[in-house]
């Protein structure tokens, strides 16, 4: 079944709504959370939707936590400066993300790059101890999504277990009406023998 | 730990209390006018309302779960939902950076002349100046507190009383035996 066709049929279920900008995101972890049931049941896609949402958050505060460090860092090197102005954490802070994200930010945008460059020499920073010293001030607020992540890491487990649960009650089901249509089956062929002696 | 003053002074501190007339400061009353606005979390949710609830307690029933059992997971699984929603909430209202320092001095100095200018006002500089003043004053301020996406996490991590309440409970109803 192709992804748009699944996510169809489920429109009725879905219980997670999003952002479009995000939407997207999670549609991802969720078709492939689903590509790996069998057959699940509709409460179990619920659960399911309940798991990628997890997933999805973990995956998305990881990147801002990446994105909190970036700033503490544009933060802490525009702290050196003679006369702090907090736009200059934001430029630095965007400076680092981009070389950090892509090789070629020097080429794109040289001006920015050679001015990151010379503060950071002026101040005898690299990339390393600049970063040390941005985690150690913000250790705080670093923490704080730090604990958010285990949060959903742990809610994860709480919905894998209900998952888990549904699961091994399905597959008791199947067994005890395979049980049953088996001791039908018996009884049939037993009535049948007893009409026949008779 | 019993308490130390005498049930005289209990009893003057009351009646003093009734005195009361709440915040008198500018600051204080905005501050008090923001105590009821919340996550309404902590509010009881009646699920009977809820459309998703009918559609649950079908599927939860589908399962083969007892009767017992089915109203608890599908109120177990709205109040996570509720949970989320306003975590989600939250968590895109958070402003992005950009908006966060824009209050440049002279930008501002300027918008107030023309808005003066405008509505036919005799400013004086000393009130631009002084305005001024105040909105530095207010960036020192969010100088002080970092850059607003930096709280992330602090504005999350009231959330997770309420997750942890409500995934455990999910888990719960659906494991009893």
């Amino acid at each position: 079944m192709t992804k748009t066709n699944m996510l169809e049929k489920l429109t009725t279920l879905r219980t997670v709504k999003l952002q479009p900008q995000h939407q997207a995101q999670f549609d991802v972890v969720f078709e492939s959370l689903l590509n790996e049931m069998d057959t699940p049941s509709a409460l179990s896609v619920v659960l399911i939707e309940q798991i990628a949402e997890c997933l999805f958050w973990i995956k998305q505060h990881n990147k801002d936590k990446e994105e909190l460090i970036c700033y503490a860092m544009g933060e802490e090197l525009a702290r050196t400066m003679l006369f702090y102005q907090p736009e200059y954490s934001e430029k630095f802070a965007f400076t680092i993300r981009s070389m950090l994200e892509r090789d070629d930010f020097e080429q794109t945008h040289p001006d920015q790059y050679a001015e990151f460059i010379d503060t950071m020499g002026k101040r005898d920073m690299t990339m390393d101890t600049l970063r040390a010293k941005a985690l150690s001030s913000h250790m705080g607020k670093i923490a704080n999504v730090d604990a958010v992540i285990s949060r959903h890491i742990q809610n994860l487990r709480h919905l894998q277990k209900g998952l888990d649960a549904i699961d091994i009650k399905k597959r008791m089901l199947k067994r005890l009406d395979l049980e049953l249509q088996q001791l039908t089956h018996q009884l049939a062929q037993q009535n049948d023998a007893i009409d026949h002696q008779s | 730990m019993p308490s130390i003053i005498s049930p005289e002074q209990l009893l003057a501190n009351r009646n003093n209390a009734k005195l009361s007339t709440g915040p008198t400061s500018h600051k204080g009353k905005q501050t008090v006018s923001q105590n009821a606005i919340s996550h309404g979390l902590n509010q009881a949710t009646n699920y009977s309302d809820d459309p998703l609830y009918k559609a649950l307690l079908t599927m939860i029933e589908a399962a083969g779960f007892d009767s017992g059992d089915i109203e608890s997971i599908a109120m177990a699984i709205i109040d996570y939902r509720k949970v989320m929603e306003a975590y989600y909430v939250t968590y895109t209202n958070i402003p992005d950076v950009n908006n966060t320092y824009n209050d440049n001095g002279t930008l501002i100095s300027e918008a107030i002349h023309e808005m003066a200018e405008g509505a036919g006002d005799n400013v004086s500089k000393e009130e631009i100046q002084a305005m001024i003043r105040l909105l530095q004053h207010s960036g020192k301020q969010k100088q002080k507190k970092g850059l607003l996406p930096m709280d992330i996490g602090t504005e999350l991590k009231r959330f997770i009383r309420y997750q942890r309440k409500a995934a455990a409970s999910i888990s719960k109803s659906i494991c009893k035996k």
